[in-house]
């Protein structure tokens, strides 16, 4: 049904950096001290075993001290390979005594191999990890044999030979497989972390040097280029990281002085053959390392609060279990609550008020071409060589005059295809093409970086190749600056989607845009609080993008991080009453694909600016702080909070057990049913009112039908959660012109404040349409018409 | 506050909010004022308490205050939103104990919505473009109506049904004029609100979406399958939220008790209720489909005598500015009526006075609707240059009626004398509204026509009957009796067994409410098998002249003679003499050990 097909050339999809083994370790750090801190609480309250107690806790405490000794104390030249060795193998070692105090295989510690097993899986290589795996399977054994009767162990009479009974062998057998395919599994996939660990660590390294000698220098020059920190994502690429912003002999942007020449600038920002624009090079006074990067998911301050929090909460729920869990039940459900009445609150305001700023046609015309400012259009492309003409007629069809227009064709140094499509159809000096060369990550917001180094227009737009803005967008966004205060930086314009009656999937997806961007994000802007922008057809004033720091390379949904992060610097965004028509995702599992990479990116942007909370609820007030929270945490949040509360509602209405009435006891239960019925009737009912105020009715009906769609969100979500941990910048690719329609390019006559997609679908719609977010870079190579015979 | 300008009339959606329209507001808080001080005369001063209010407060005290405390005490029987409004006044009966006393958290309820009821009346004629003086007129007439003074003091469940009513007809009325989607909404809402005040606003709820289907597949353009798809999206926008309330309190009456539809089904509900009265019922209001209609015409044009008159102008106003706004609460208001007919006609109703209640705002906003449609020199939405405005409150079947059509004999009869004929009906209108506040007045004392109202209203008349007087204001004489009785003793929670369906005056009034089980208890049933056990020391039994109840129907003889396991410890006369219980007293028995059986 679809044409899912892969181009040859297609990229490695892994263009973020994976997880490097330093997050990993400490992560296992941090489990194991957790686990030890819970067993030794439960041991200390439990008296379940009251003459191997101070045995018990002795071993605990020894094995505390020792990872504490081996992650932090051993000095870094001491350290050898055969450290976590002896580390993994004193732990098993440990895991084995407590075991064999606490009853066998049956002791609830048992579960400490499979812990073992999988972090020395995860951070070691295979050798040792298989190495340690073993032991712990001989440990389980060998604990089970001293706990069946070992001579000279109190409690009981042992006969070695009877101490394997059935259930006792079963149990072992079980606990053994558990352990090998667990471990190996986690081998397999930290594979691919470890073996880009080099790079990576490199780049830490050479970073952390470069802030040394920031210092003096910092007194003496303005660092010229966008300053997020580099990281060599993809280790391909050797040397060459180091992106050079700058030119004409200036420093190299980033923060990679240590890699020397290579560094400078590798000359190739233009293609050859370009002009050279004629303004100079920029330097951006920034402020933007006081706003992190997604770099690093989880700081450090973050992953020891997470830590503390999570010991205490396995100490908490392994002395009273049910009053934690409903507790942890109880403000689940709370959580949720806030969100959804925030959300339908926000919900309603735009739908009371969709468009206050309209710009009306004549208005939009009444500027003469001489008083327009020069406009940038960023255009980044990957493999995307059968668009660049539906590009181009969408460009030709914008109002505004060719010789105020800069548009940029970001495209990467090894897309061939598209720089031999450019070559032959660009038709003026209007658009130029910036060639990306390889060494930053290879992701959307990067190219964006690149190209606002060389923008000359007083205002910037981003569109994807295959969007279809409407004719007057650039204009009504000149007045729609004029008219508003200075503080407003961004003016995004709706995004709608073209093929909205392909299947029930792009109905419910053009619905959803429909509330985001007609309702949703419209009643953020009356509530002055942090608008997370969507992925293209955003507008902003040059200076302002290049002052915050423009697009955080590293952030998967860098346009949401770059919405928050102009709020947190005192600007403002507004919303463009216009239209840029784009394709909706029309598979599941592709479309689930996206959906994670966006989730992803709205934790990693929760996270990021809850780097410091303290701040940055200064900076946006606590009306934009919550908001912040509840809309931008939300939107994953109650995703994955979805199946678990329904879970609960129909296990409960089902079977009735009495362990649900224990977690949802008194007011937690009406808070759960307010959730349950009026969290997921508003929701439901939102987005019927979203799809009737499209102009096509019929969308309602696909609308009730929503709770579906619902649930792939869950889907997503939970998907996301697991990468965002395990994978945090890994680029979930989205397989573009799945709308089997000609490569042709429609037009969009949509008039303002209308929803097109019944007037497109009749029409040749265009081919290989991008998704909203972050289309090309990642893209696998667009699987355009003329890949038909792949 | 300027009178609503050019702007109010059509303000198509998307258009920047109006400043707040404080004039309605403020002559809303001035109404509610009065009707507070007639509910505070009425209610505290005559001692007028009516039973069905100030069950829905013992409903919300059950819920709060019980022994049992929880969401479900509510109780399944009689819609919920009336009593979830007064769950929050209840703890400050602590400092002012008439509210649960007296049920006067209910008087608080239904004088508050009243007040609002007035207030949407208003923003209604605001919106219609009626000038300030008449739509405060038309709104005065509504407001001073006897039925609404009535209504909005004794604390029934009429006050906030006829509020929500109005809402939906007025957003009813928006959607018909401008196609707002957030009109629809907001109808939708109001008509699911109103649903969980009273079961009437089923007619209401269905008679609007009937409608709005059919408007708007009337007004969708493109091919027949593309306007029914159009007219289907707007019934689901209407009706999602009327068959969320629908079915959310169906589907939580049926996981808590087992049935959806508790007051079809329950031997407390009202289909029980008016088997038991089949026969007072047809003695009053006649046998046979004729002599019932007739009896319900009687009282219709009883408390609204302009109805017709109203509703023949409003039509020919519509007709001929091909405006068919007043179709809509004709299908809502007119909706419940109808269903009031047929519930007396298959014999499923009481055929009381106030299922006409209805017609007042039906009249009110029919009356509003056709003001603005005359045109009429003075108020902002006349003529006046302005047809085009007109014309977009009609129905556009045929395109903007502007001019043409204007020029044949109507433009003569408007130069000729036609300044008159609008001023004319538009007294009409208003004499016929104001005509109603008398008859109203007359009609409510009738003992026929008007079978509860006049005998509660004696307590108002100089006249009365004395005896007429004294049992409706000592109709719960025997709960404050029991509870003084109950309250020397100073029981332990849980020890005084009594069902609160019928109890209910007596566990608002006590000092100390969890000393008694009730049936909202959720161990209400082991109690009941097992009294003594159970560590109940006292059960309270109703009358055996009253409807069945929890009690009498576990134990038939506990009345009598104490089923052998309770002795007589006091009796509490009643005199209320409505259904031959007349001295017939409630009896409160000691338990003395296991009852048979348990």
């Amino acid at each position: 049904m679809t044409r899912l097909r892969e181009s040859p050339r297609m990229p490695t999809p892994r263009t973020g950096p994976p997880a490097g083994p330093g997050d990993l370790q400490r992560l296992v750090r941090i489990a194991s001290l957790a686990f030890i801190l819970s067993a030794v609480a439960s041991v200390a309250v439990s008296r379940a075993w009251p003459e191997a107690q101070s045995a018990l806790l002795l071993v605990l405490i020894l094995s505390a001290l020792g990872v504490i000794i081996a992650q932090d104390l051993v000095p870094a030249r001491a350290r050898t390979r055969y450290l976590p060795l002896v580390e993994g193998l004193l732990g098993v070692g440990a895991t084995t005594v407590v075991v064999a105090l606490t009853g066998g295989s049956g002791s609830p510690f048992a579960v400490a191999y499979l812990l073992a097993a999988c972090a020395a899986a995860l951070t070691q290589p295979a050798w040792l990890a298989a190495i340690v795996a073993a032991a712990s399977v001989a440990g389980l054994g060998l604990g089970a044999w001293f706990a069946g009767g070992a001579p000279g162990l109190p409690g009981r009479p042992g006969l070695v030979t009877g101490f394997v009974d059935g259930e006792e062998a079963l149990r072992l057998a079980i606990g053994a497989v558990l352990i090998l395919v667990l471990a190996a599994a986690a081998s397999i996939a930290s594979r691919g972390m470890r073996a880009s660990s080099v790079a990576a660590e490199t780049s830490r390294r050479s970073r952390a040097g470069y802030a040394r000698d920031r210092g003096p220098s910092a007194g003496m020059r303005r660092r010229p280029g966008i300053p997020w920190p580099g990281r060599d994502g993809d280790r391909s690429r050797g040397p060459e990281h180091g992106w050079g912003l700058g030119r004409g002999g200036n420093r190299p942007a980033r923060g990679r002085g240590a890699t020397g020449a290579d560094a400078l600038l590798p000359g190739g920002l233009w293609a050859p053959g370009m002009p050279l624009p004629e303004t100079p090079t920029l330097a951006i006074s920034v402020s933007a390392d006081s706003i992190a990067s997604a770099e690093t998911t989880f700081e450090r301050r973050q992953l020891v609060i997470l830590a503390l929090v999570g010991s205490g909460l396995g100490a908490a729920v392994a002395l009273w279990p049910m009053a934690v869990m409903g507790v942890l039940a109880g403000s689940l459900t709370a959580m949720y609550v806030a969100v959804f009445i925030y959300r339908t609150a926000n919900f309603w305001s735009g739908f009371e008020r969709p468009n206050p700023d309209a710009i009306d046609d004549a208005t939009a015309r009444a500027t003469p071409d001489a008083d327009l400012p020069v406009y940038t259009i960023l255009v980044p492309a990957y493999k995307e060589a059968e668009v660049i003409g539906n590009l181009l007629a969408s460009i030709d069809r914008l109002e505004y005059p060719r010789d105020k227009l800069d548009v940029l064709l970001l495209l990467e140094a090894d897309d061939d295809s598209t720089h031999e499509a450019a070559r032959r159809m660009i038709d003026g000096p209007h658009v130029r093409v910036i060639t990306i060369q390889p060494g930053g990550p290879k992701t959307k917001p990067n190219a964006c970086n690149i190209g606002l180094t060389v923008a000359r227009g007083r205002y910037v737009t981003i569109f994807d190749a295959e969007d279809r803005p409407e004719p007057l967008q650039l204009r009504r966004a000149v007045v729609a600056f004029e008219r508003a205060p200075d503080n407003v930086a961004c003016v995004q314009a709706r995004l709608l989607y073209h093929n909205a009656s392909q299947n029930l999937l792009t109905r419910w997806f053009a619905i959803e845009y429909s509330m985001w961007f007609r309702h949703l994000l419209p009643g953020l802007v009356h509530a002055e609080v942090p608008v997370p922008l969507g992925g293209t057809s955003n507008h902003f004033r040059r200076d302002v993008l290049e002052a915050v720091g423009a697009w955080d390379p590293w952030n998967v949904t860098e346009d949401a991080d770059l919405g928050v992060r102009l709020h947190r610097l005192g600007y403002r965004t507004r919303m463009l009453d216009s239209t840029t028509l784009e394709e909706a995702n029309s598979d599941v599992v592709n479309w689930i694909k996206q959906r994670s990479r966006w989730y992803k990116g709205y934790m990693q942007t929760w996270l990021v600016h809850m780097r410091n909370p303290g701040r940055l609820l200064r900076e946006m007030g606590p009306g934009g702080f919550a908001s912040f929270s509840l809309f931008v945490g939300g939107t994953p949040f109650i995703s994955l909070v979805n199946p678990i509360l329904w879970t609960a509602t129909l296990f409960w209405f089902i079977v009735h057990p009495p362990f649900i009435q224990q977690l949802f006891s008194g007011p937690v239960y009406y808070l759960g049913l307010v959730a349950f019925l009026g969290g997921n009737f508003s929701f439901l009912y939102a987005t019927i009112l979203s799809a009737r105020a499209t102009d096509t009715p019929r969308l309602v009906f696909a609308a009730v039908l929503v709770p579906v769609y619902w649930a792939i969100m869950s889907v997503a979500a939970t998907k996301a959660l697991i990468q965002l941990i395990a994978a945090p910048s890994f680029w979930e690719k989205t397989l573009h012109g799945l709308d089997l329609a000609p490569n042709t390019a429609a037009p969009n006559t949509a008039a303002p404040g209308t929803l097109a997609p019944s007037a497109a679908a009749g029409a040749p719609t265009a081919g290989p349409a991008g998704s909203q977010s972050q289309p090309s870079v990642a893209s696998p190579g667009s699987a355009g018409p003329g890949d038909e015979a792949s | 506050m300027t009178p609503g300008g050019p702007g109010s009339v059509a303000r198509p959606a998307g258009m920047p909010r109006l400043p707040r329209p404080r004039e309605s507001t403020l002559i809303a808080a001035a109404l509610g004022l009065g009707y507070a001080a007639v509910a505070a005369w009425l209610a505290l001063g005559r001692g007028l308490l009516i039973g069905d209010a100030l069950s829905r407060v013992a409903n919300a005290y059950y819920m709060g205050f019980s022994r049992d405390p929880h969401l479900a005490a509510v109780g399944f029987v009689w819609n919920p939103l009336p009593s979830a409004l007064e769950l929050p006044l209840l703890p400050l009966a602590a400092i002012w104990p008439d509210l649960t006393h007296m049920g006067f958290a209910a008087n608080v309820v239904s004088v508050v919505t009243m007040a609002l009821a007035v207030r949407e009346l208003l923003e209604l004629g605001r919106e219609l473009g009626l000038g300030r003086g008449l739509r405060v007129a038309v709104a005065a007439l509504f407001a001073l109506h006897p039925m609404t003074i009535y209504y909005a003091a004794n604390g029934m469940s009429e006050g906030p049904f006829i509020l929500f009513l109005l809402m939906a007809a007025r957003r009813l009325i928006g959607w018909t004029a401008t196609g707002s989607i957030r009109s629809l909404a907001l109808a939708g809402m109001a008509l699911g609100l109103a649903y969980l005040c009273r079961y009437e606003a089923l007619a209401a709820g269905l008679g609007a979406i009937g409608l709005v289907s059919v408007v708007a597949a009337w007004r969708a353009s493109g091919t027949l399958v593309e306007r029914l798809e159009s007219a289907a999206a707007d019934a689901i926008v209407l009706s999602a939220p009327f068959l969320m309330c629908v079915g959310g309190w169906a589907l939580a009456s049926w996981l808590i008790v087992g049935n959806p539809f508790e007051t079809f089904s329950s031997a407390y509900g009202n289909t029980a209720q008016v088997g038991l009265a089949a026969g007072e019922i047809a003695s009053a209001t006649g046998r046979g489909a004729l002599e019932q209609l007739a009896y319900a015409f009687r009282q219709l044009l009883g408390i609204q005598p302009g109805i017709v008159v109203i509703g023949c102008l409003v039509a020919a106003v519509g007709l001929v500015r091909r405006d068919i706004r007043w179709l809509m609460p004709a299908a809502m208001l007119g909706g419940v009526l109808a269903f009031s007919w047929y519930a007396l006609l298959t014999g499923k109703s009481f055929g009381w006075l106030r299922f006409e209640i209805a017609a007042v705002p039906l009249a009110a906003t029919w009356a509003a609707l056709a003001l603005a449609g005359l045109r009429l020199p003075g108020s902002p939405g006349a003529a006046g240059g302005s047809g085009q405005r007109d014309d977009s409150w009609a129905l556009d079947v045929h395109g903007p009626s502007t001019g043409t059509r204007r020029l044949g004999w109507r433009s003569r009869l408007a130069s000729a004398g036609a300044i008159a004929a609008p001023s004319i009906a538009a007294l009409m209108v208003i004499t016929s509204l104001g005509y109603a506040l008398p008859v109203a007045a007359t009609t409510m004392q009738d003992p026929v026509l008007s079978r509860e109202e006049s005998v509660y209203l004696s307590v108002v008349q100089a006249d009365a009957d004395p005896l007429t007087v004294r049992t409706v204001r000592e109709q719960f004489g025997w709960s404050w009796a029991v509870a003084a009785w109950l309250d020397r003793l100073h029981l332990p929670a849980g020890a005084v067994l009594a069902d609160g369906a019928t109890a209910f005056p007596l566990i608002l009034r006590s000092a100390n409410p969890r000393q008694f089980v009730i049936t909202s208890d959720r161990d209400f049933r082991l109690a009941l098998a097992a009294p003594s056990t159970f560590g109940v020391q006292y059960i309270l039994v109703p009358p055996d002249c009253q409807a069945l109840d929890a009690i009498r129907h576990r134990y038939a003889t506990l009345w009598a003679d104490g089923a052998g396991f309770a002795t007589l410890a006091a009796e509490f006369p009643t005199v209320d003499g409505a259904l031959g219980c007349a001295g017939k007293p409630w009896r409160l028995y000691r338990v003395k050990g296991p009852a048979a059986g348990s």
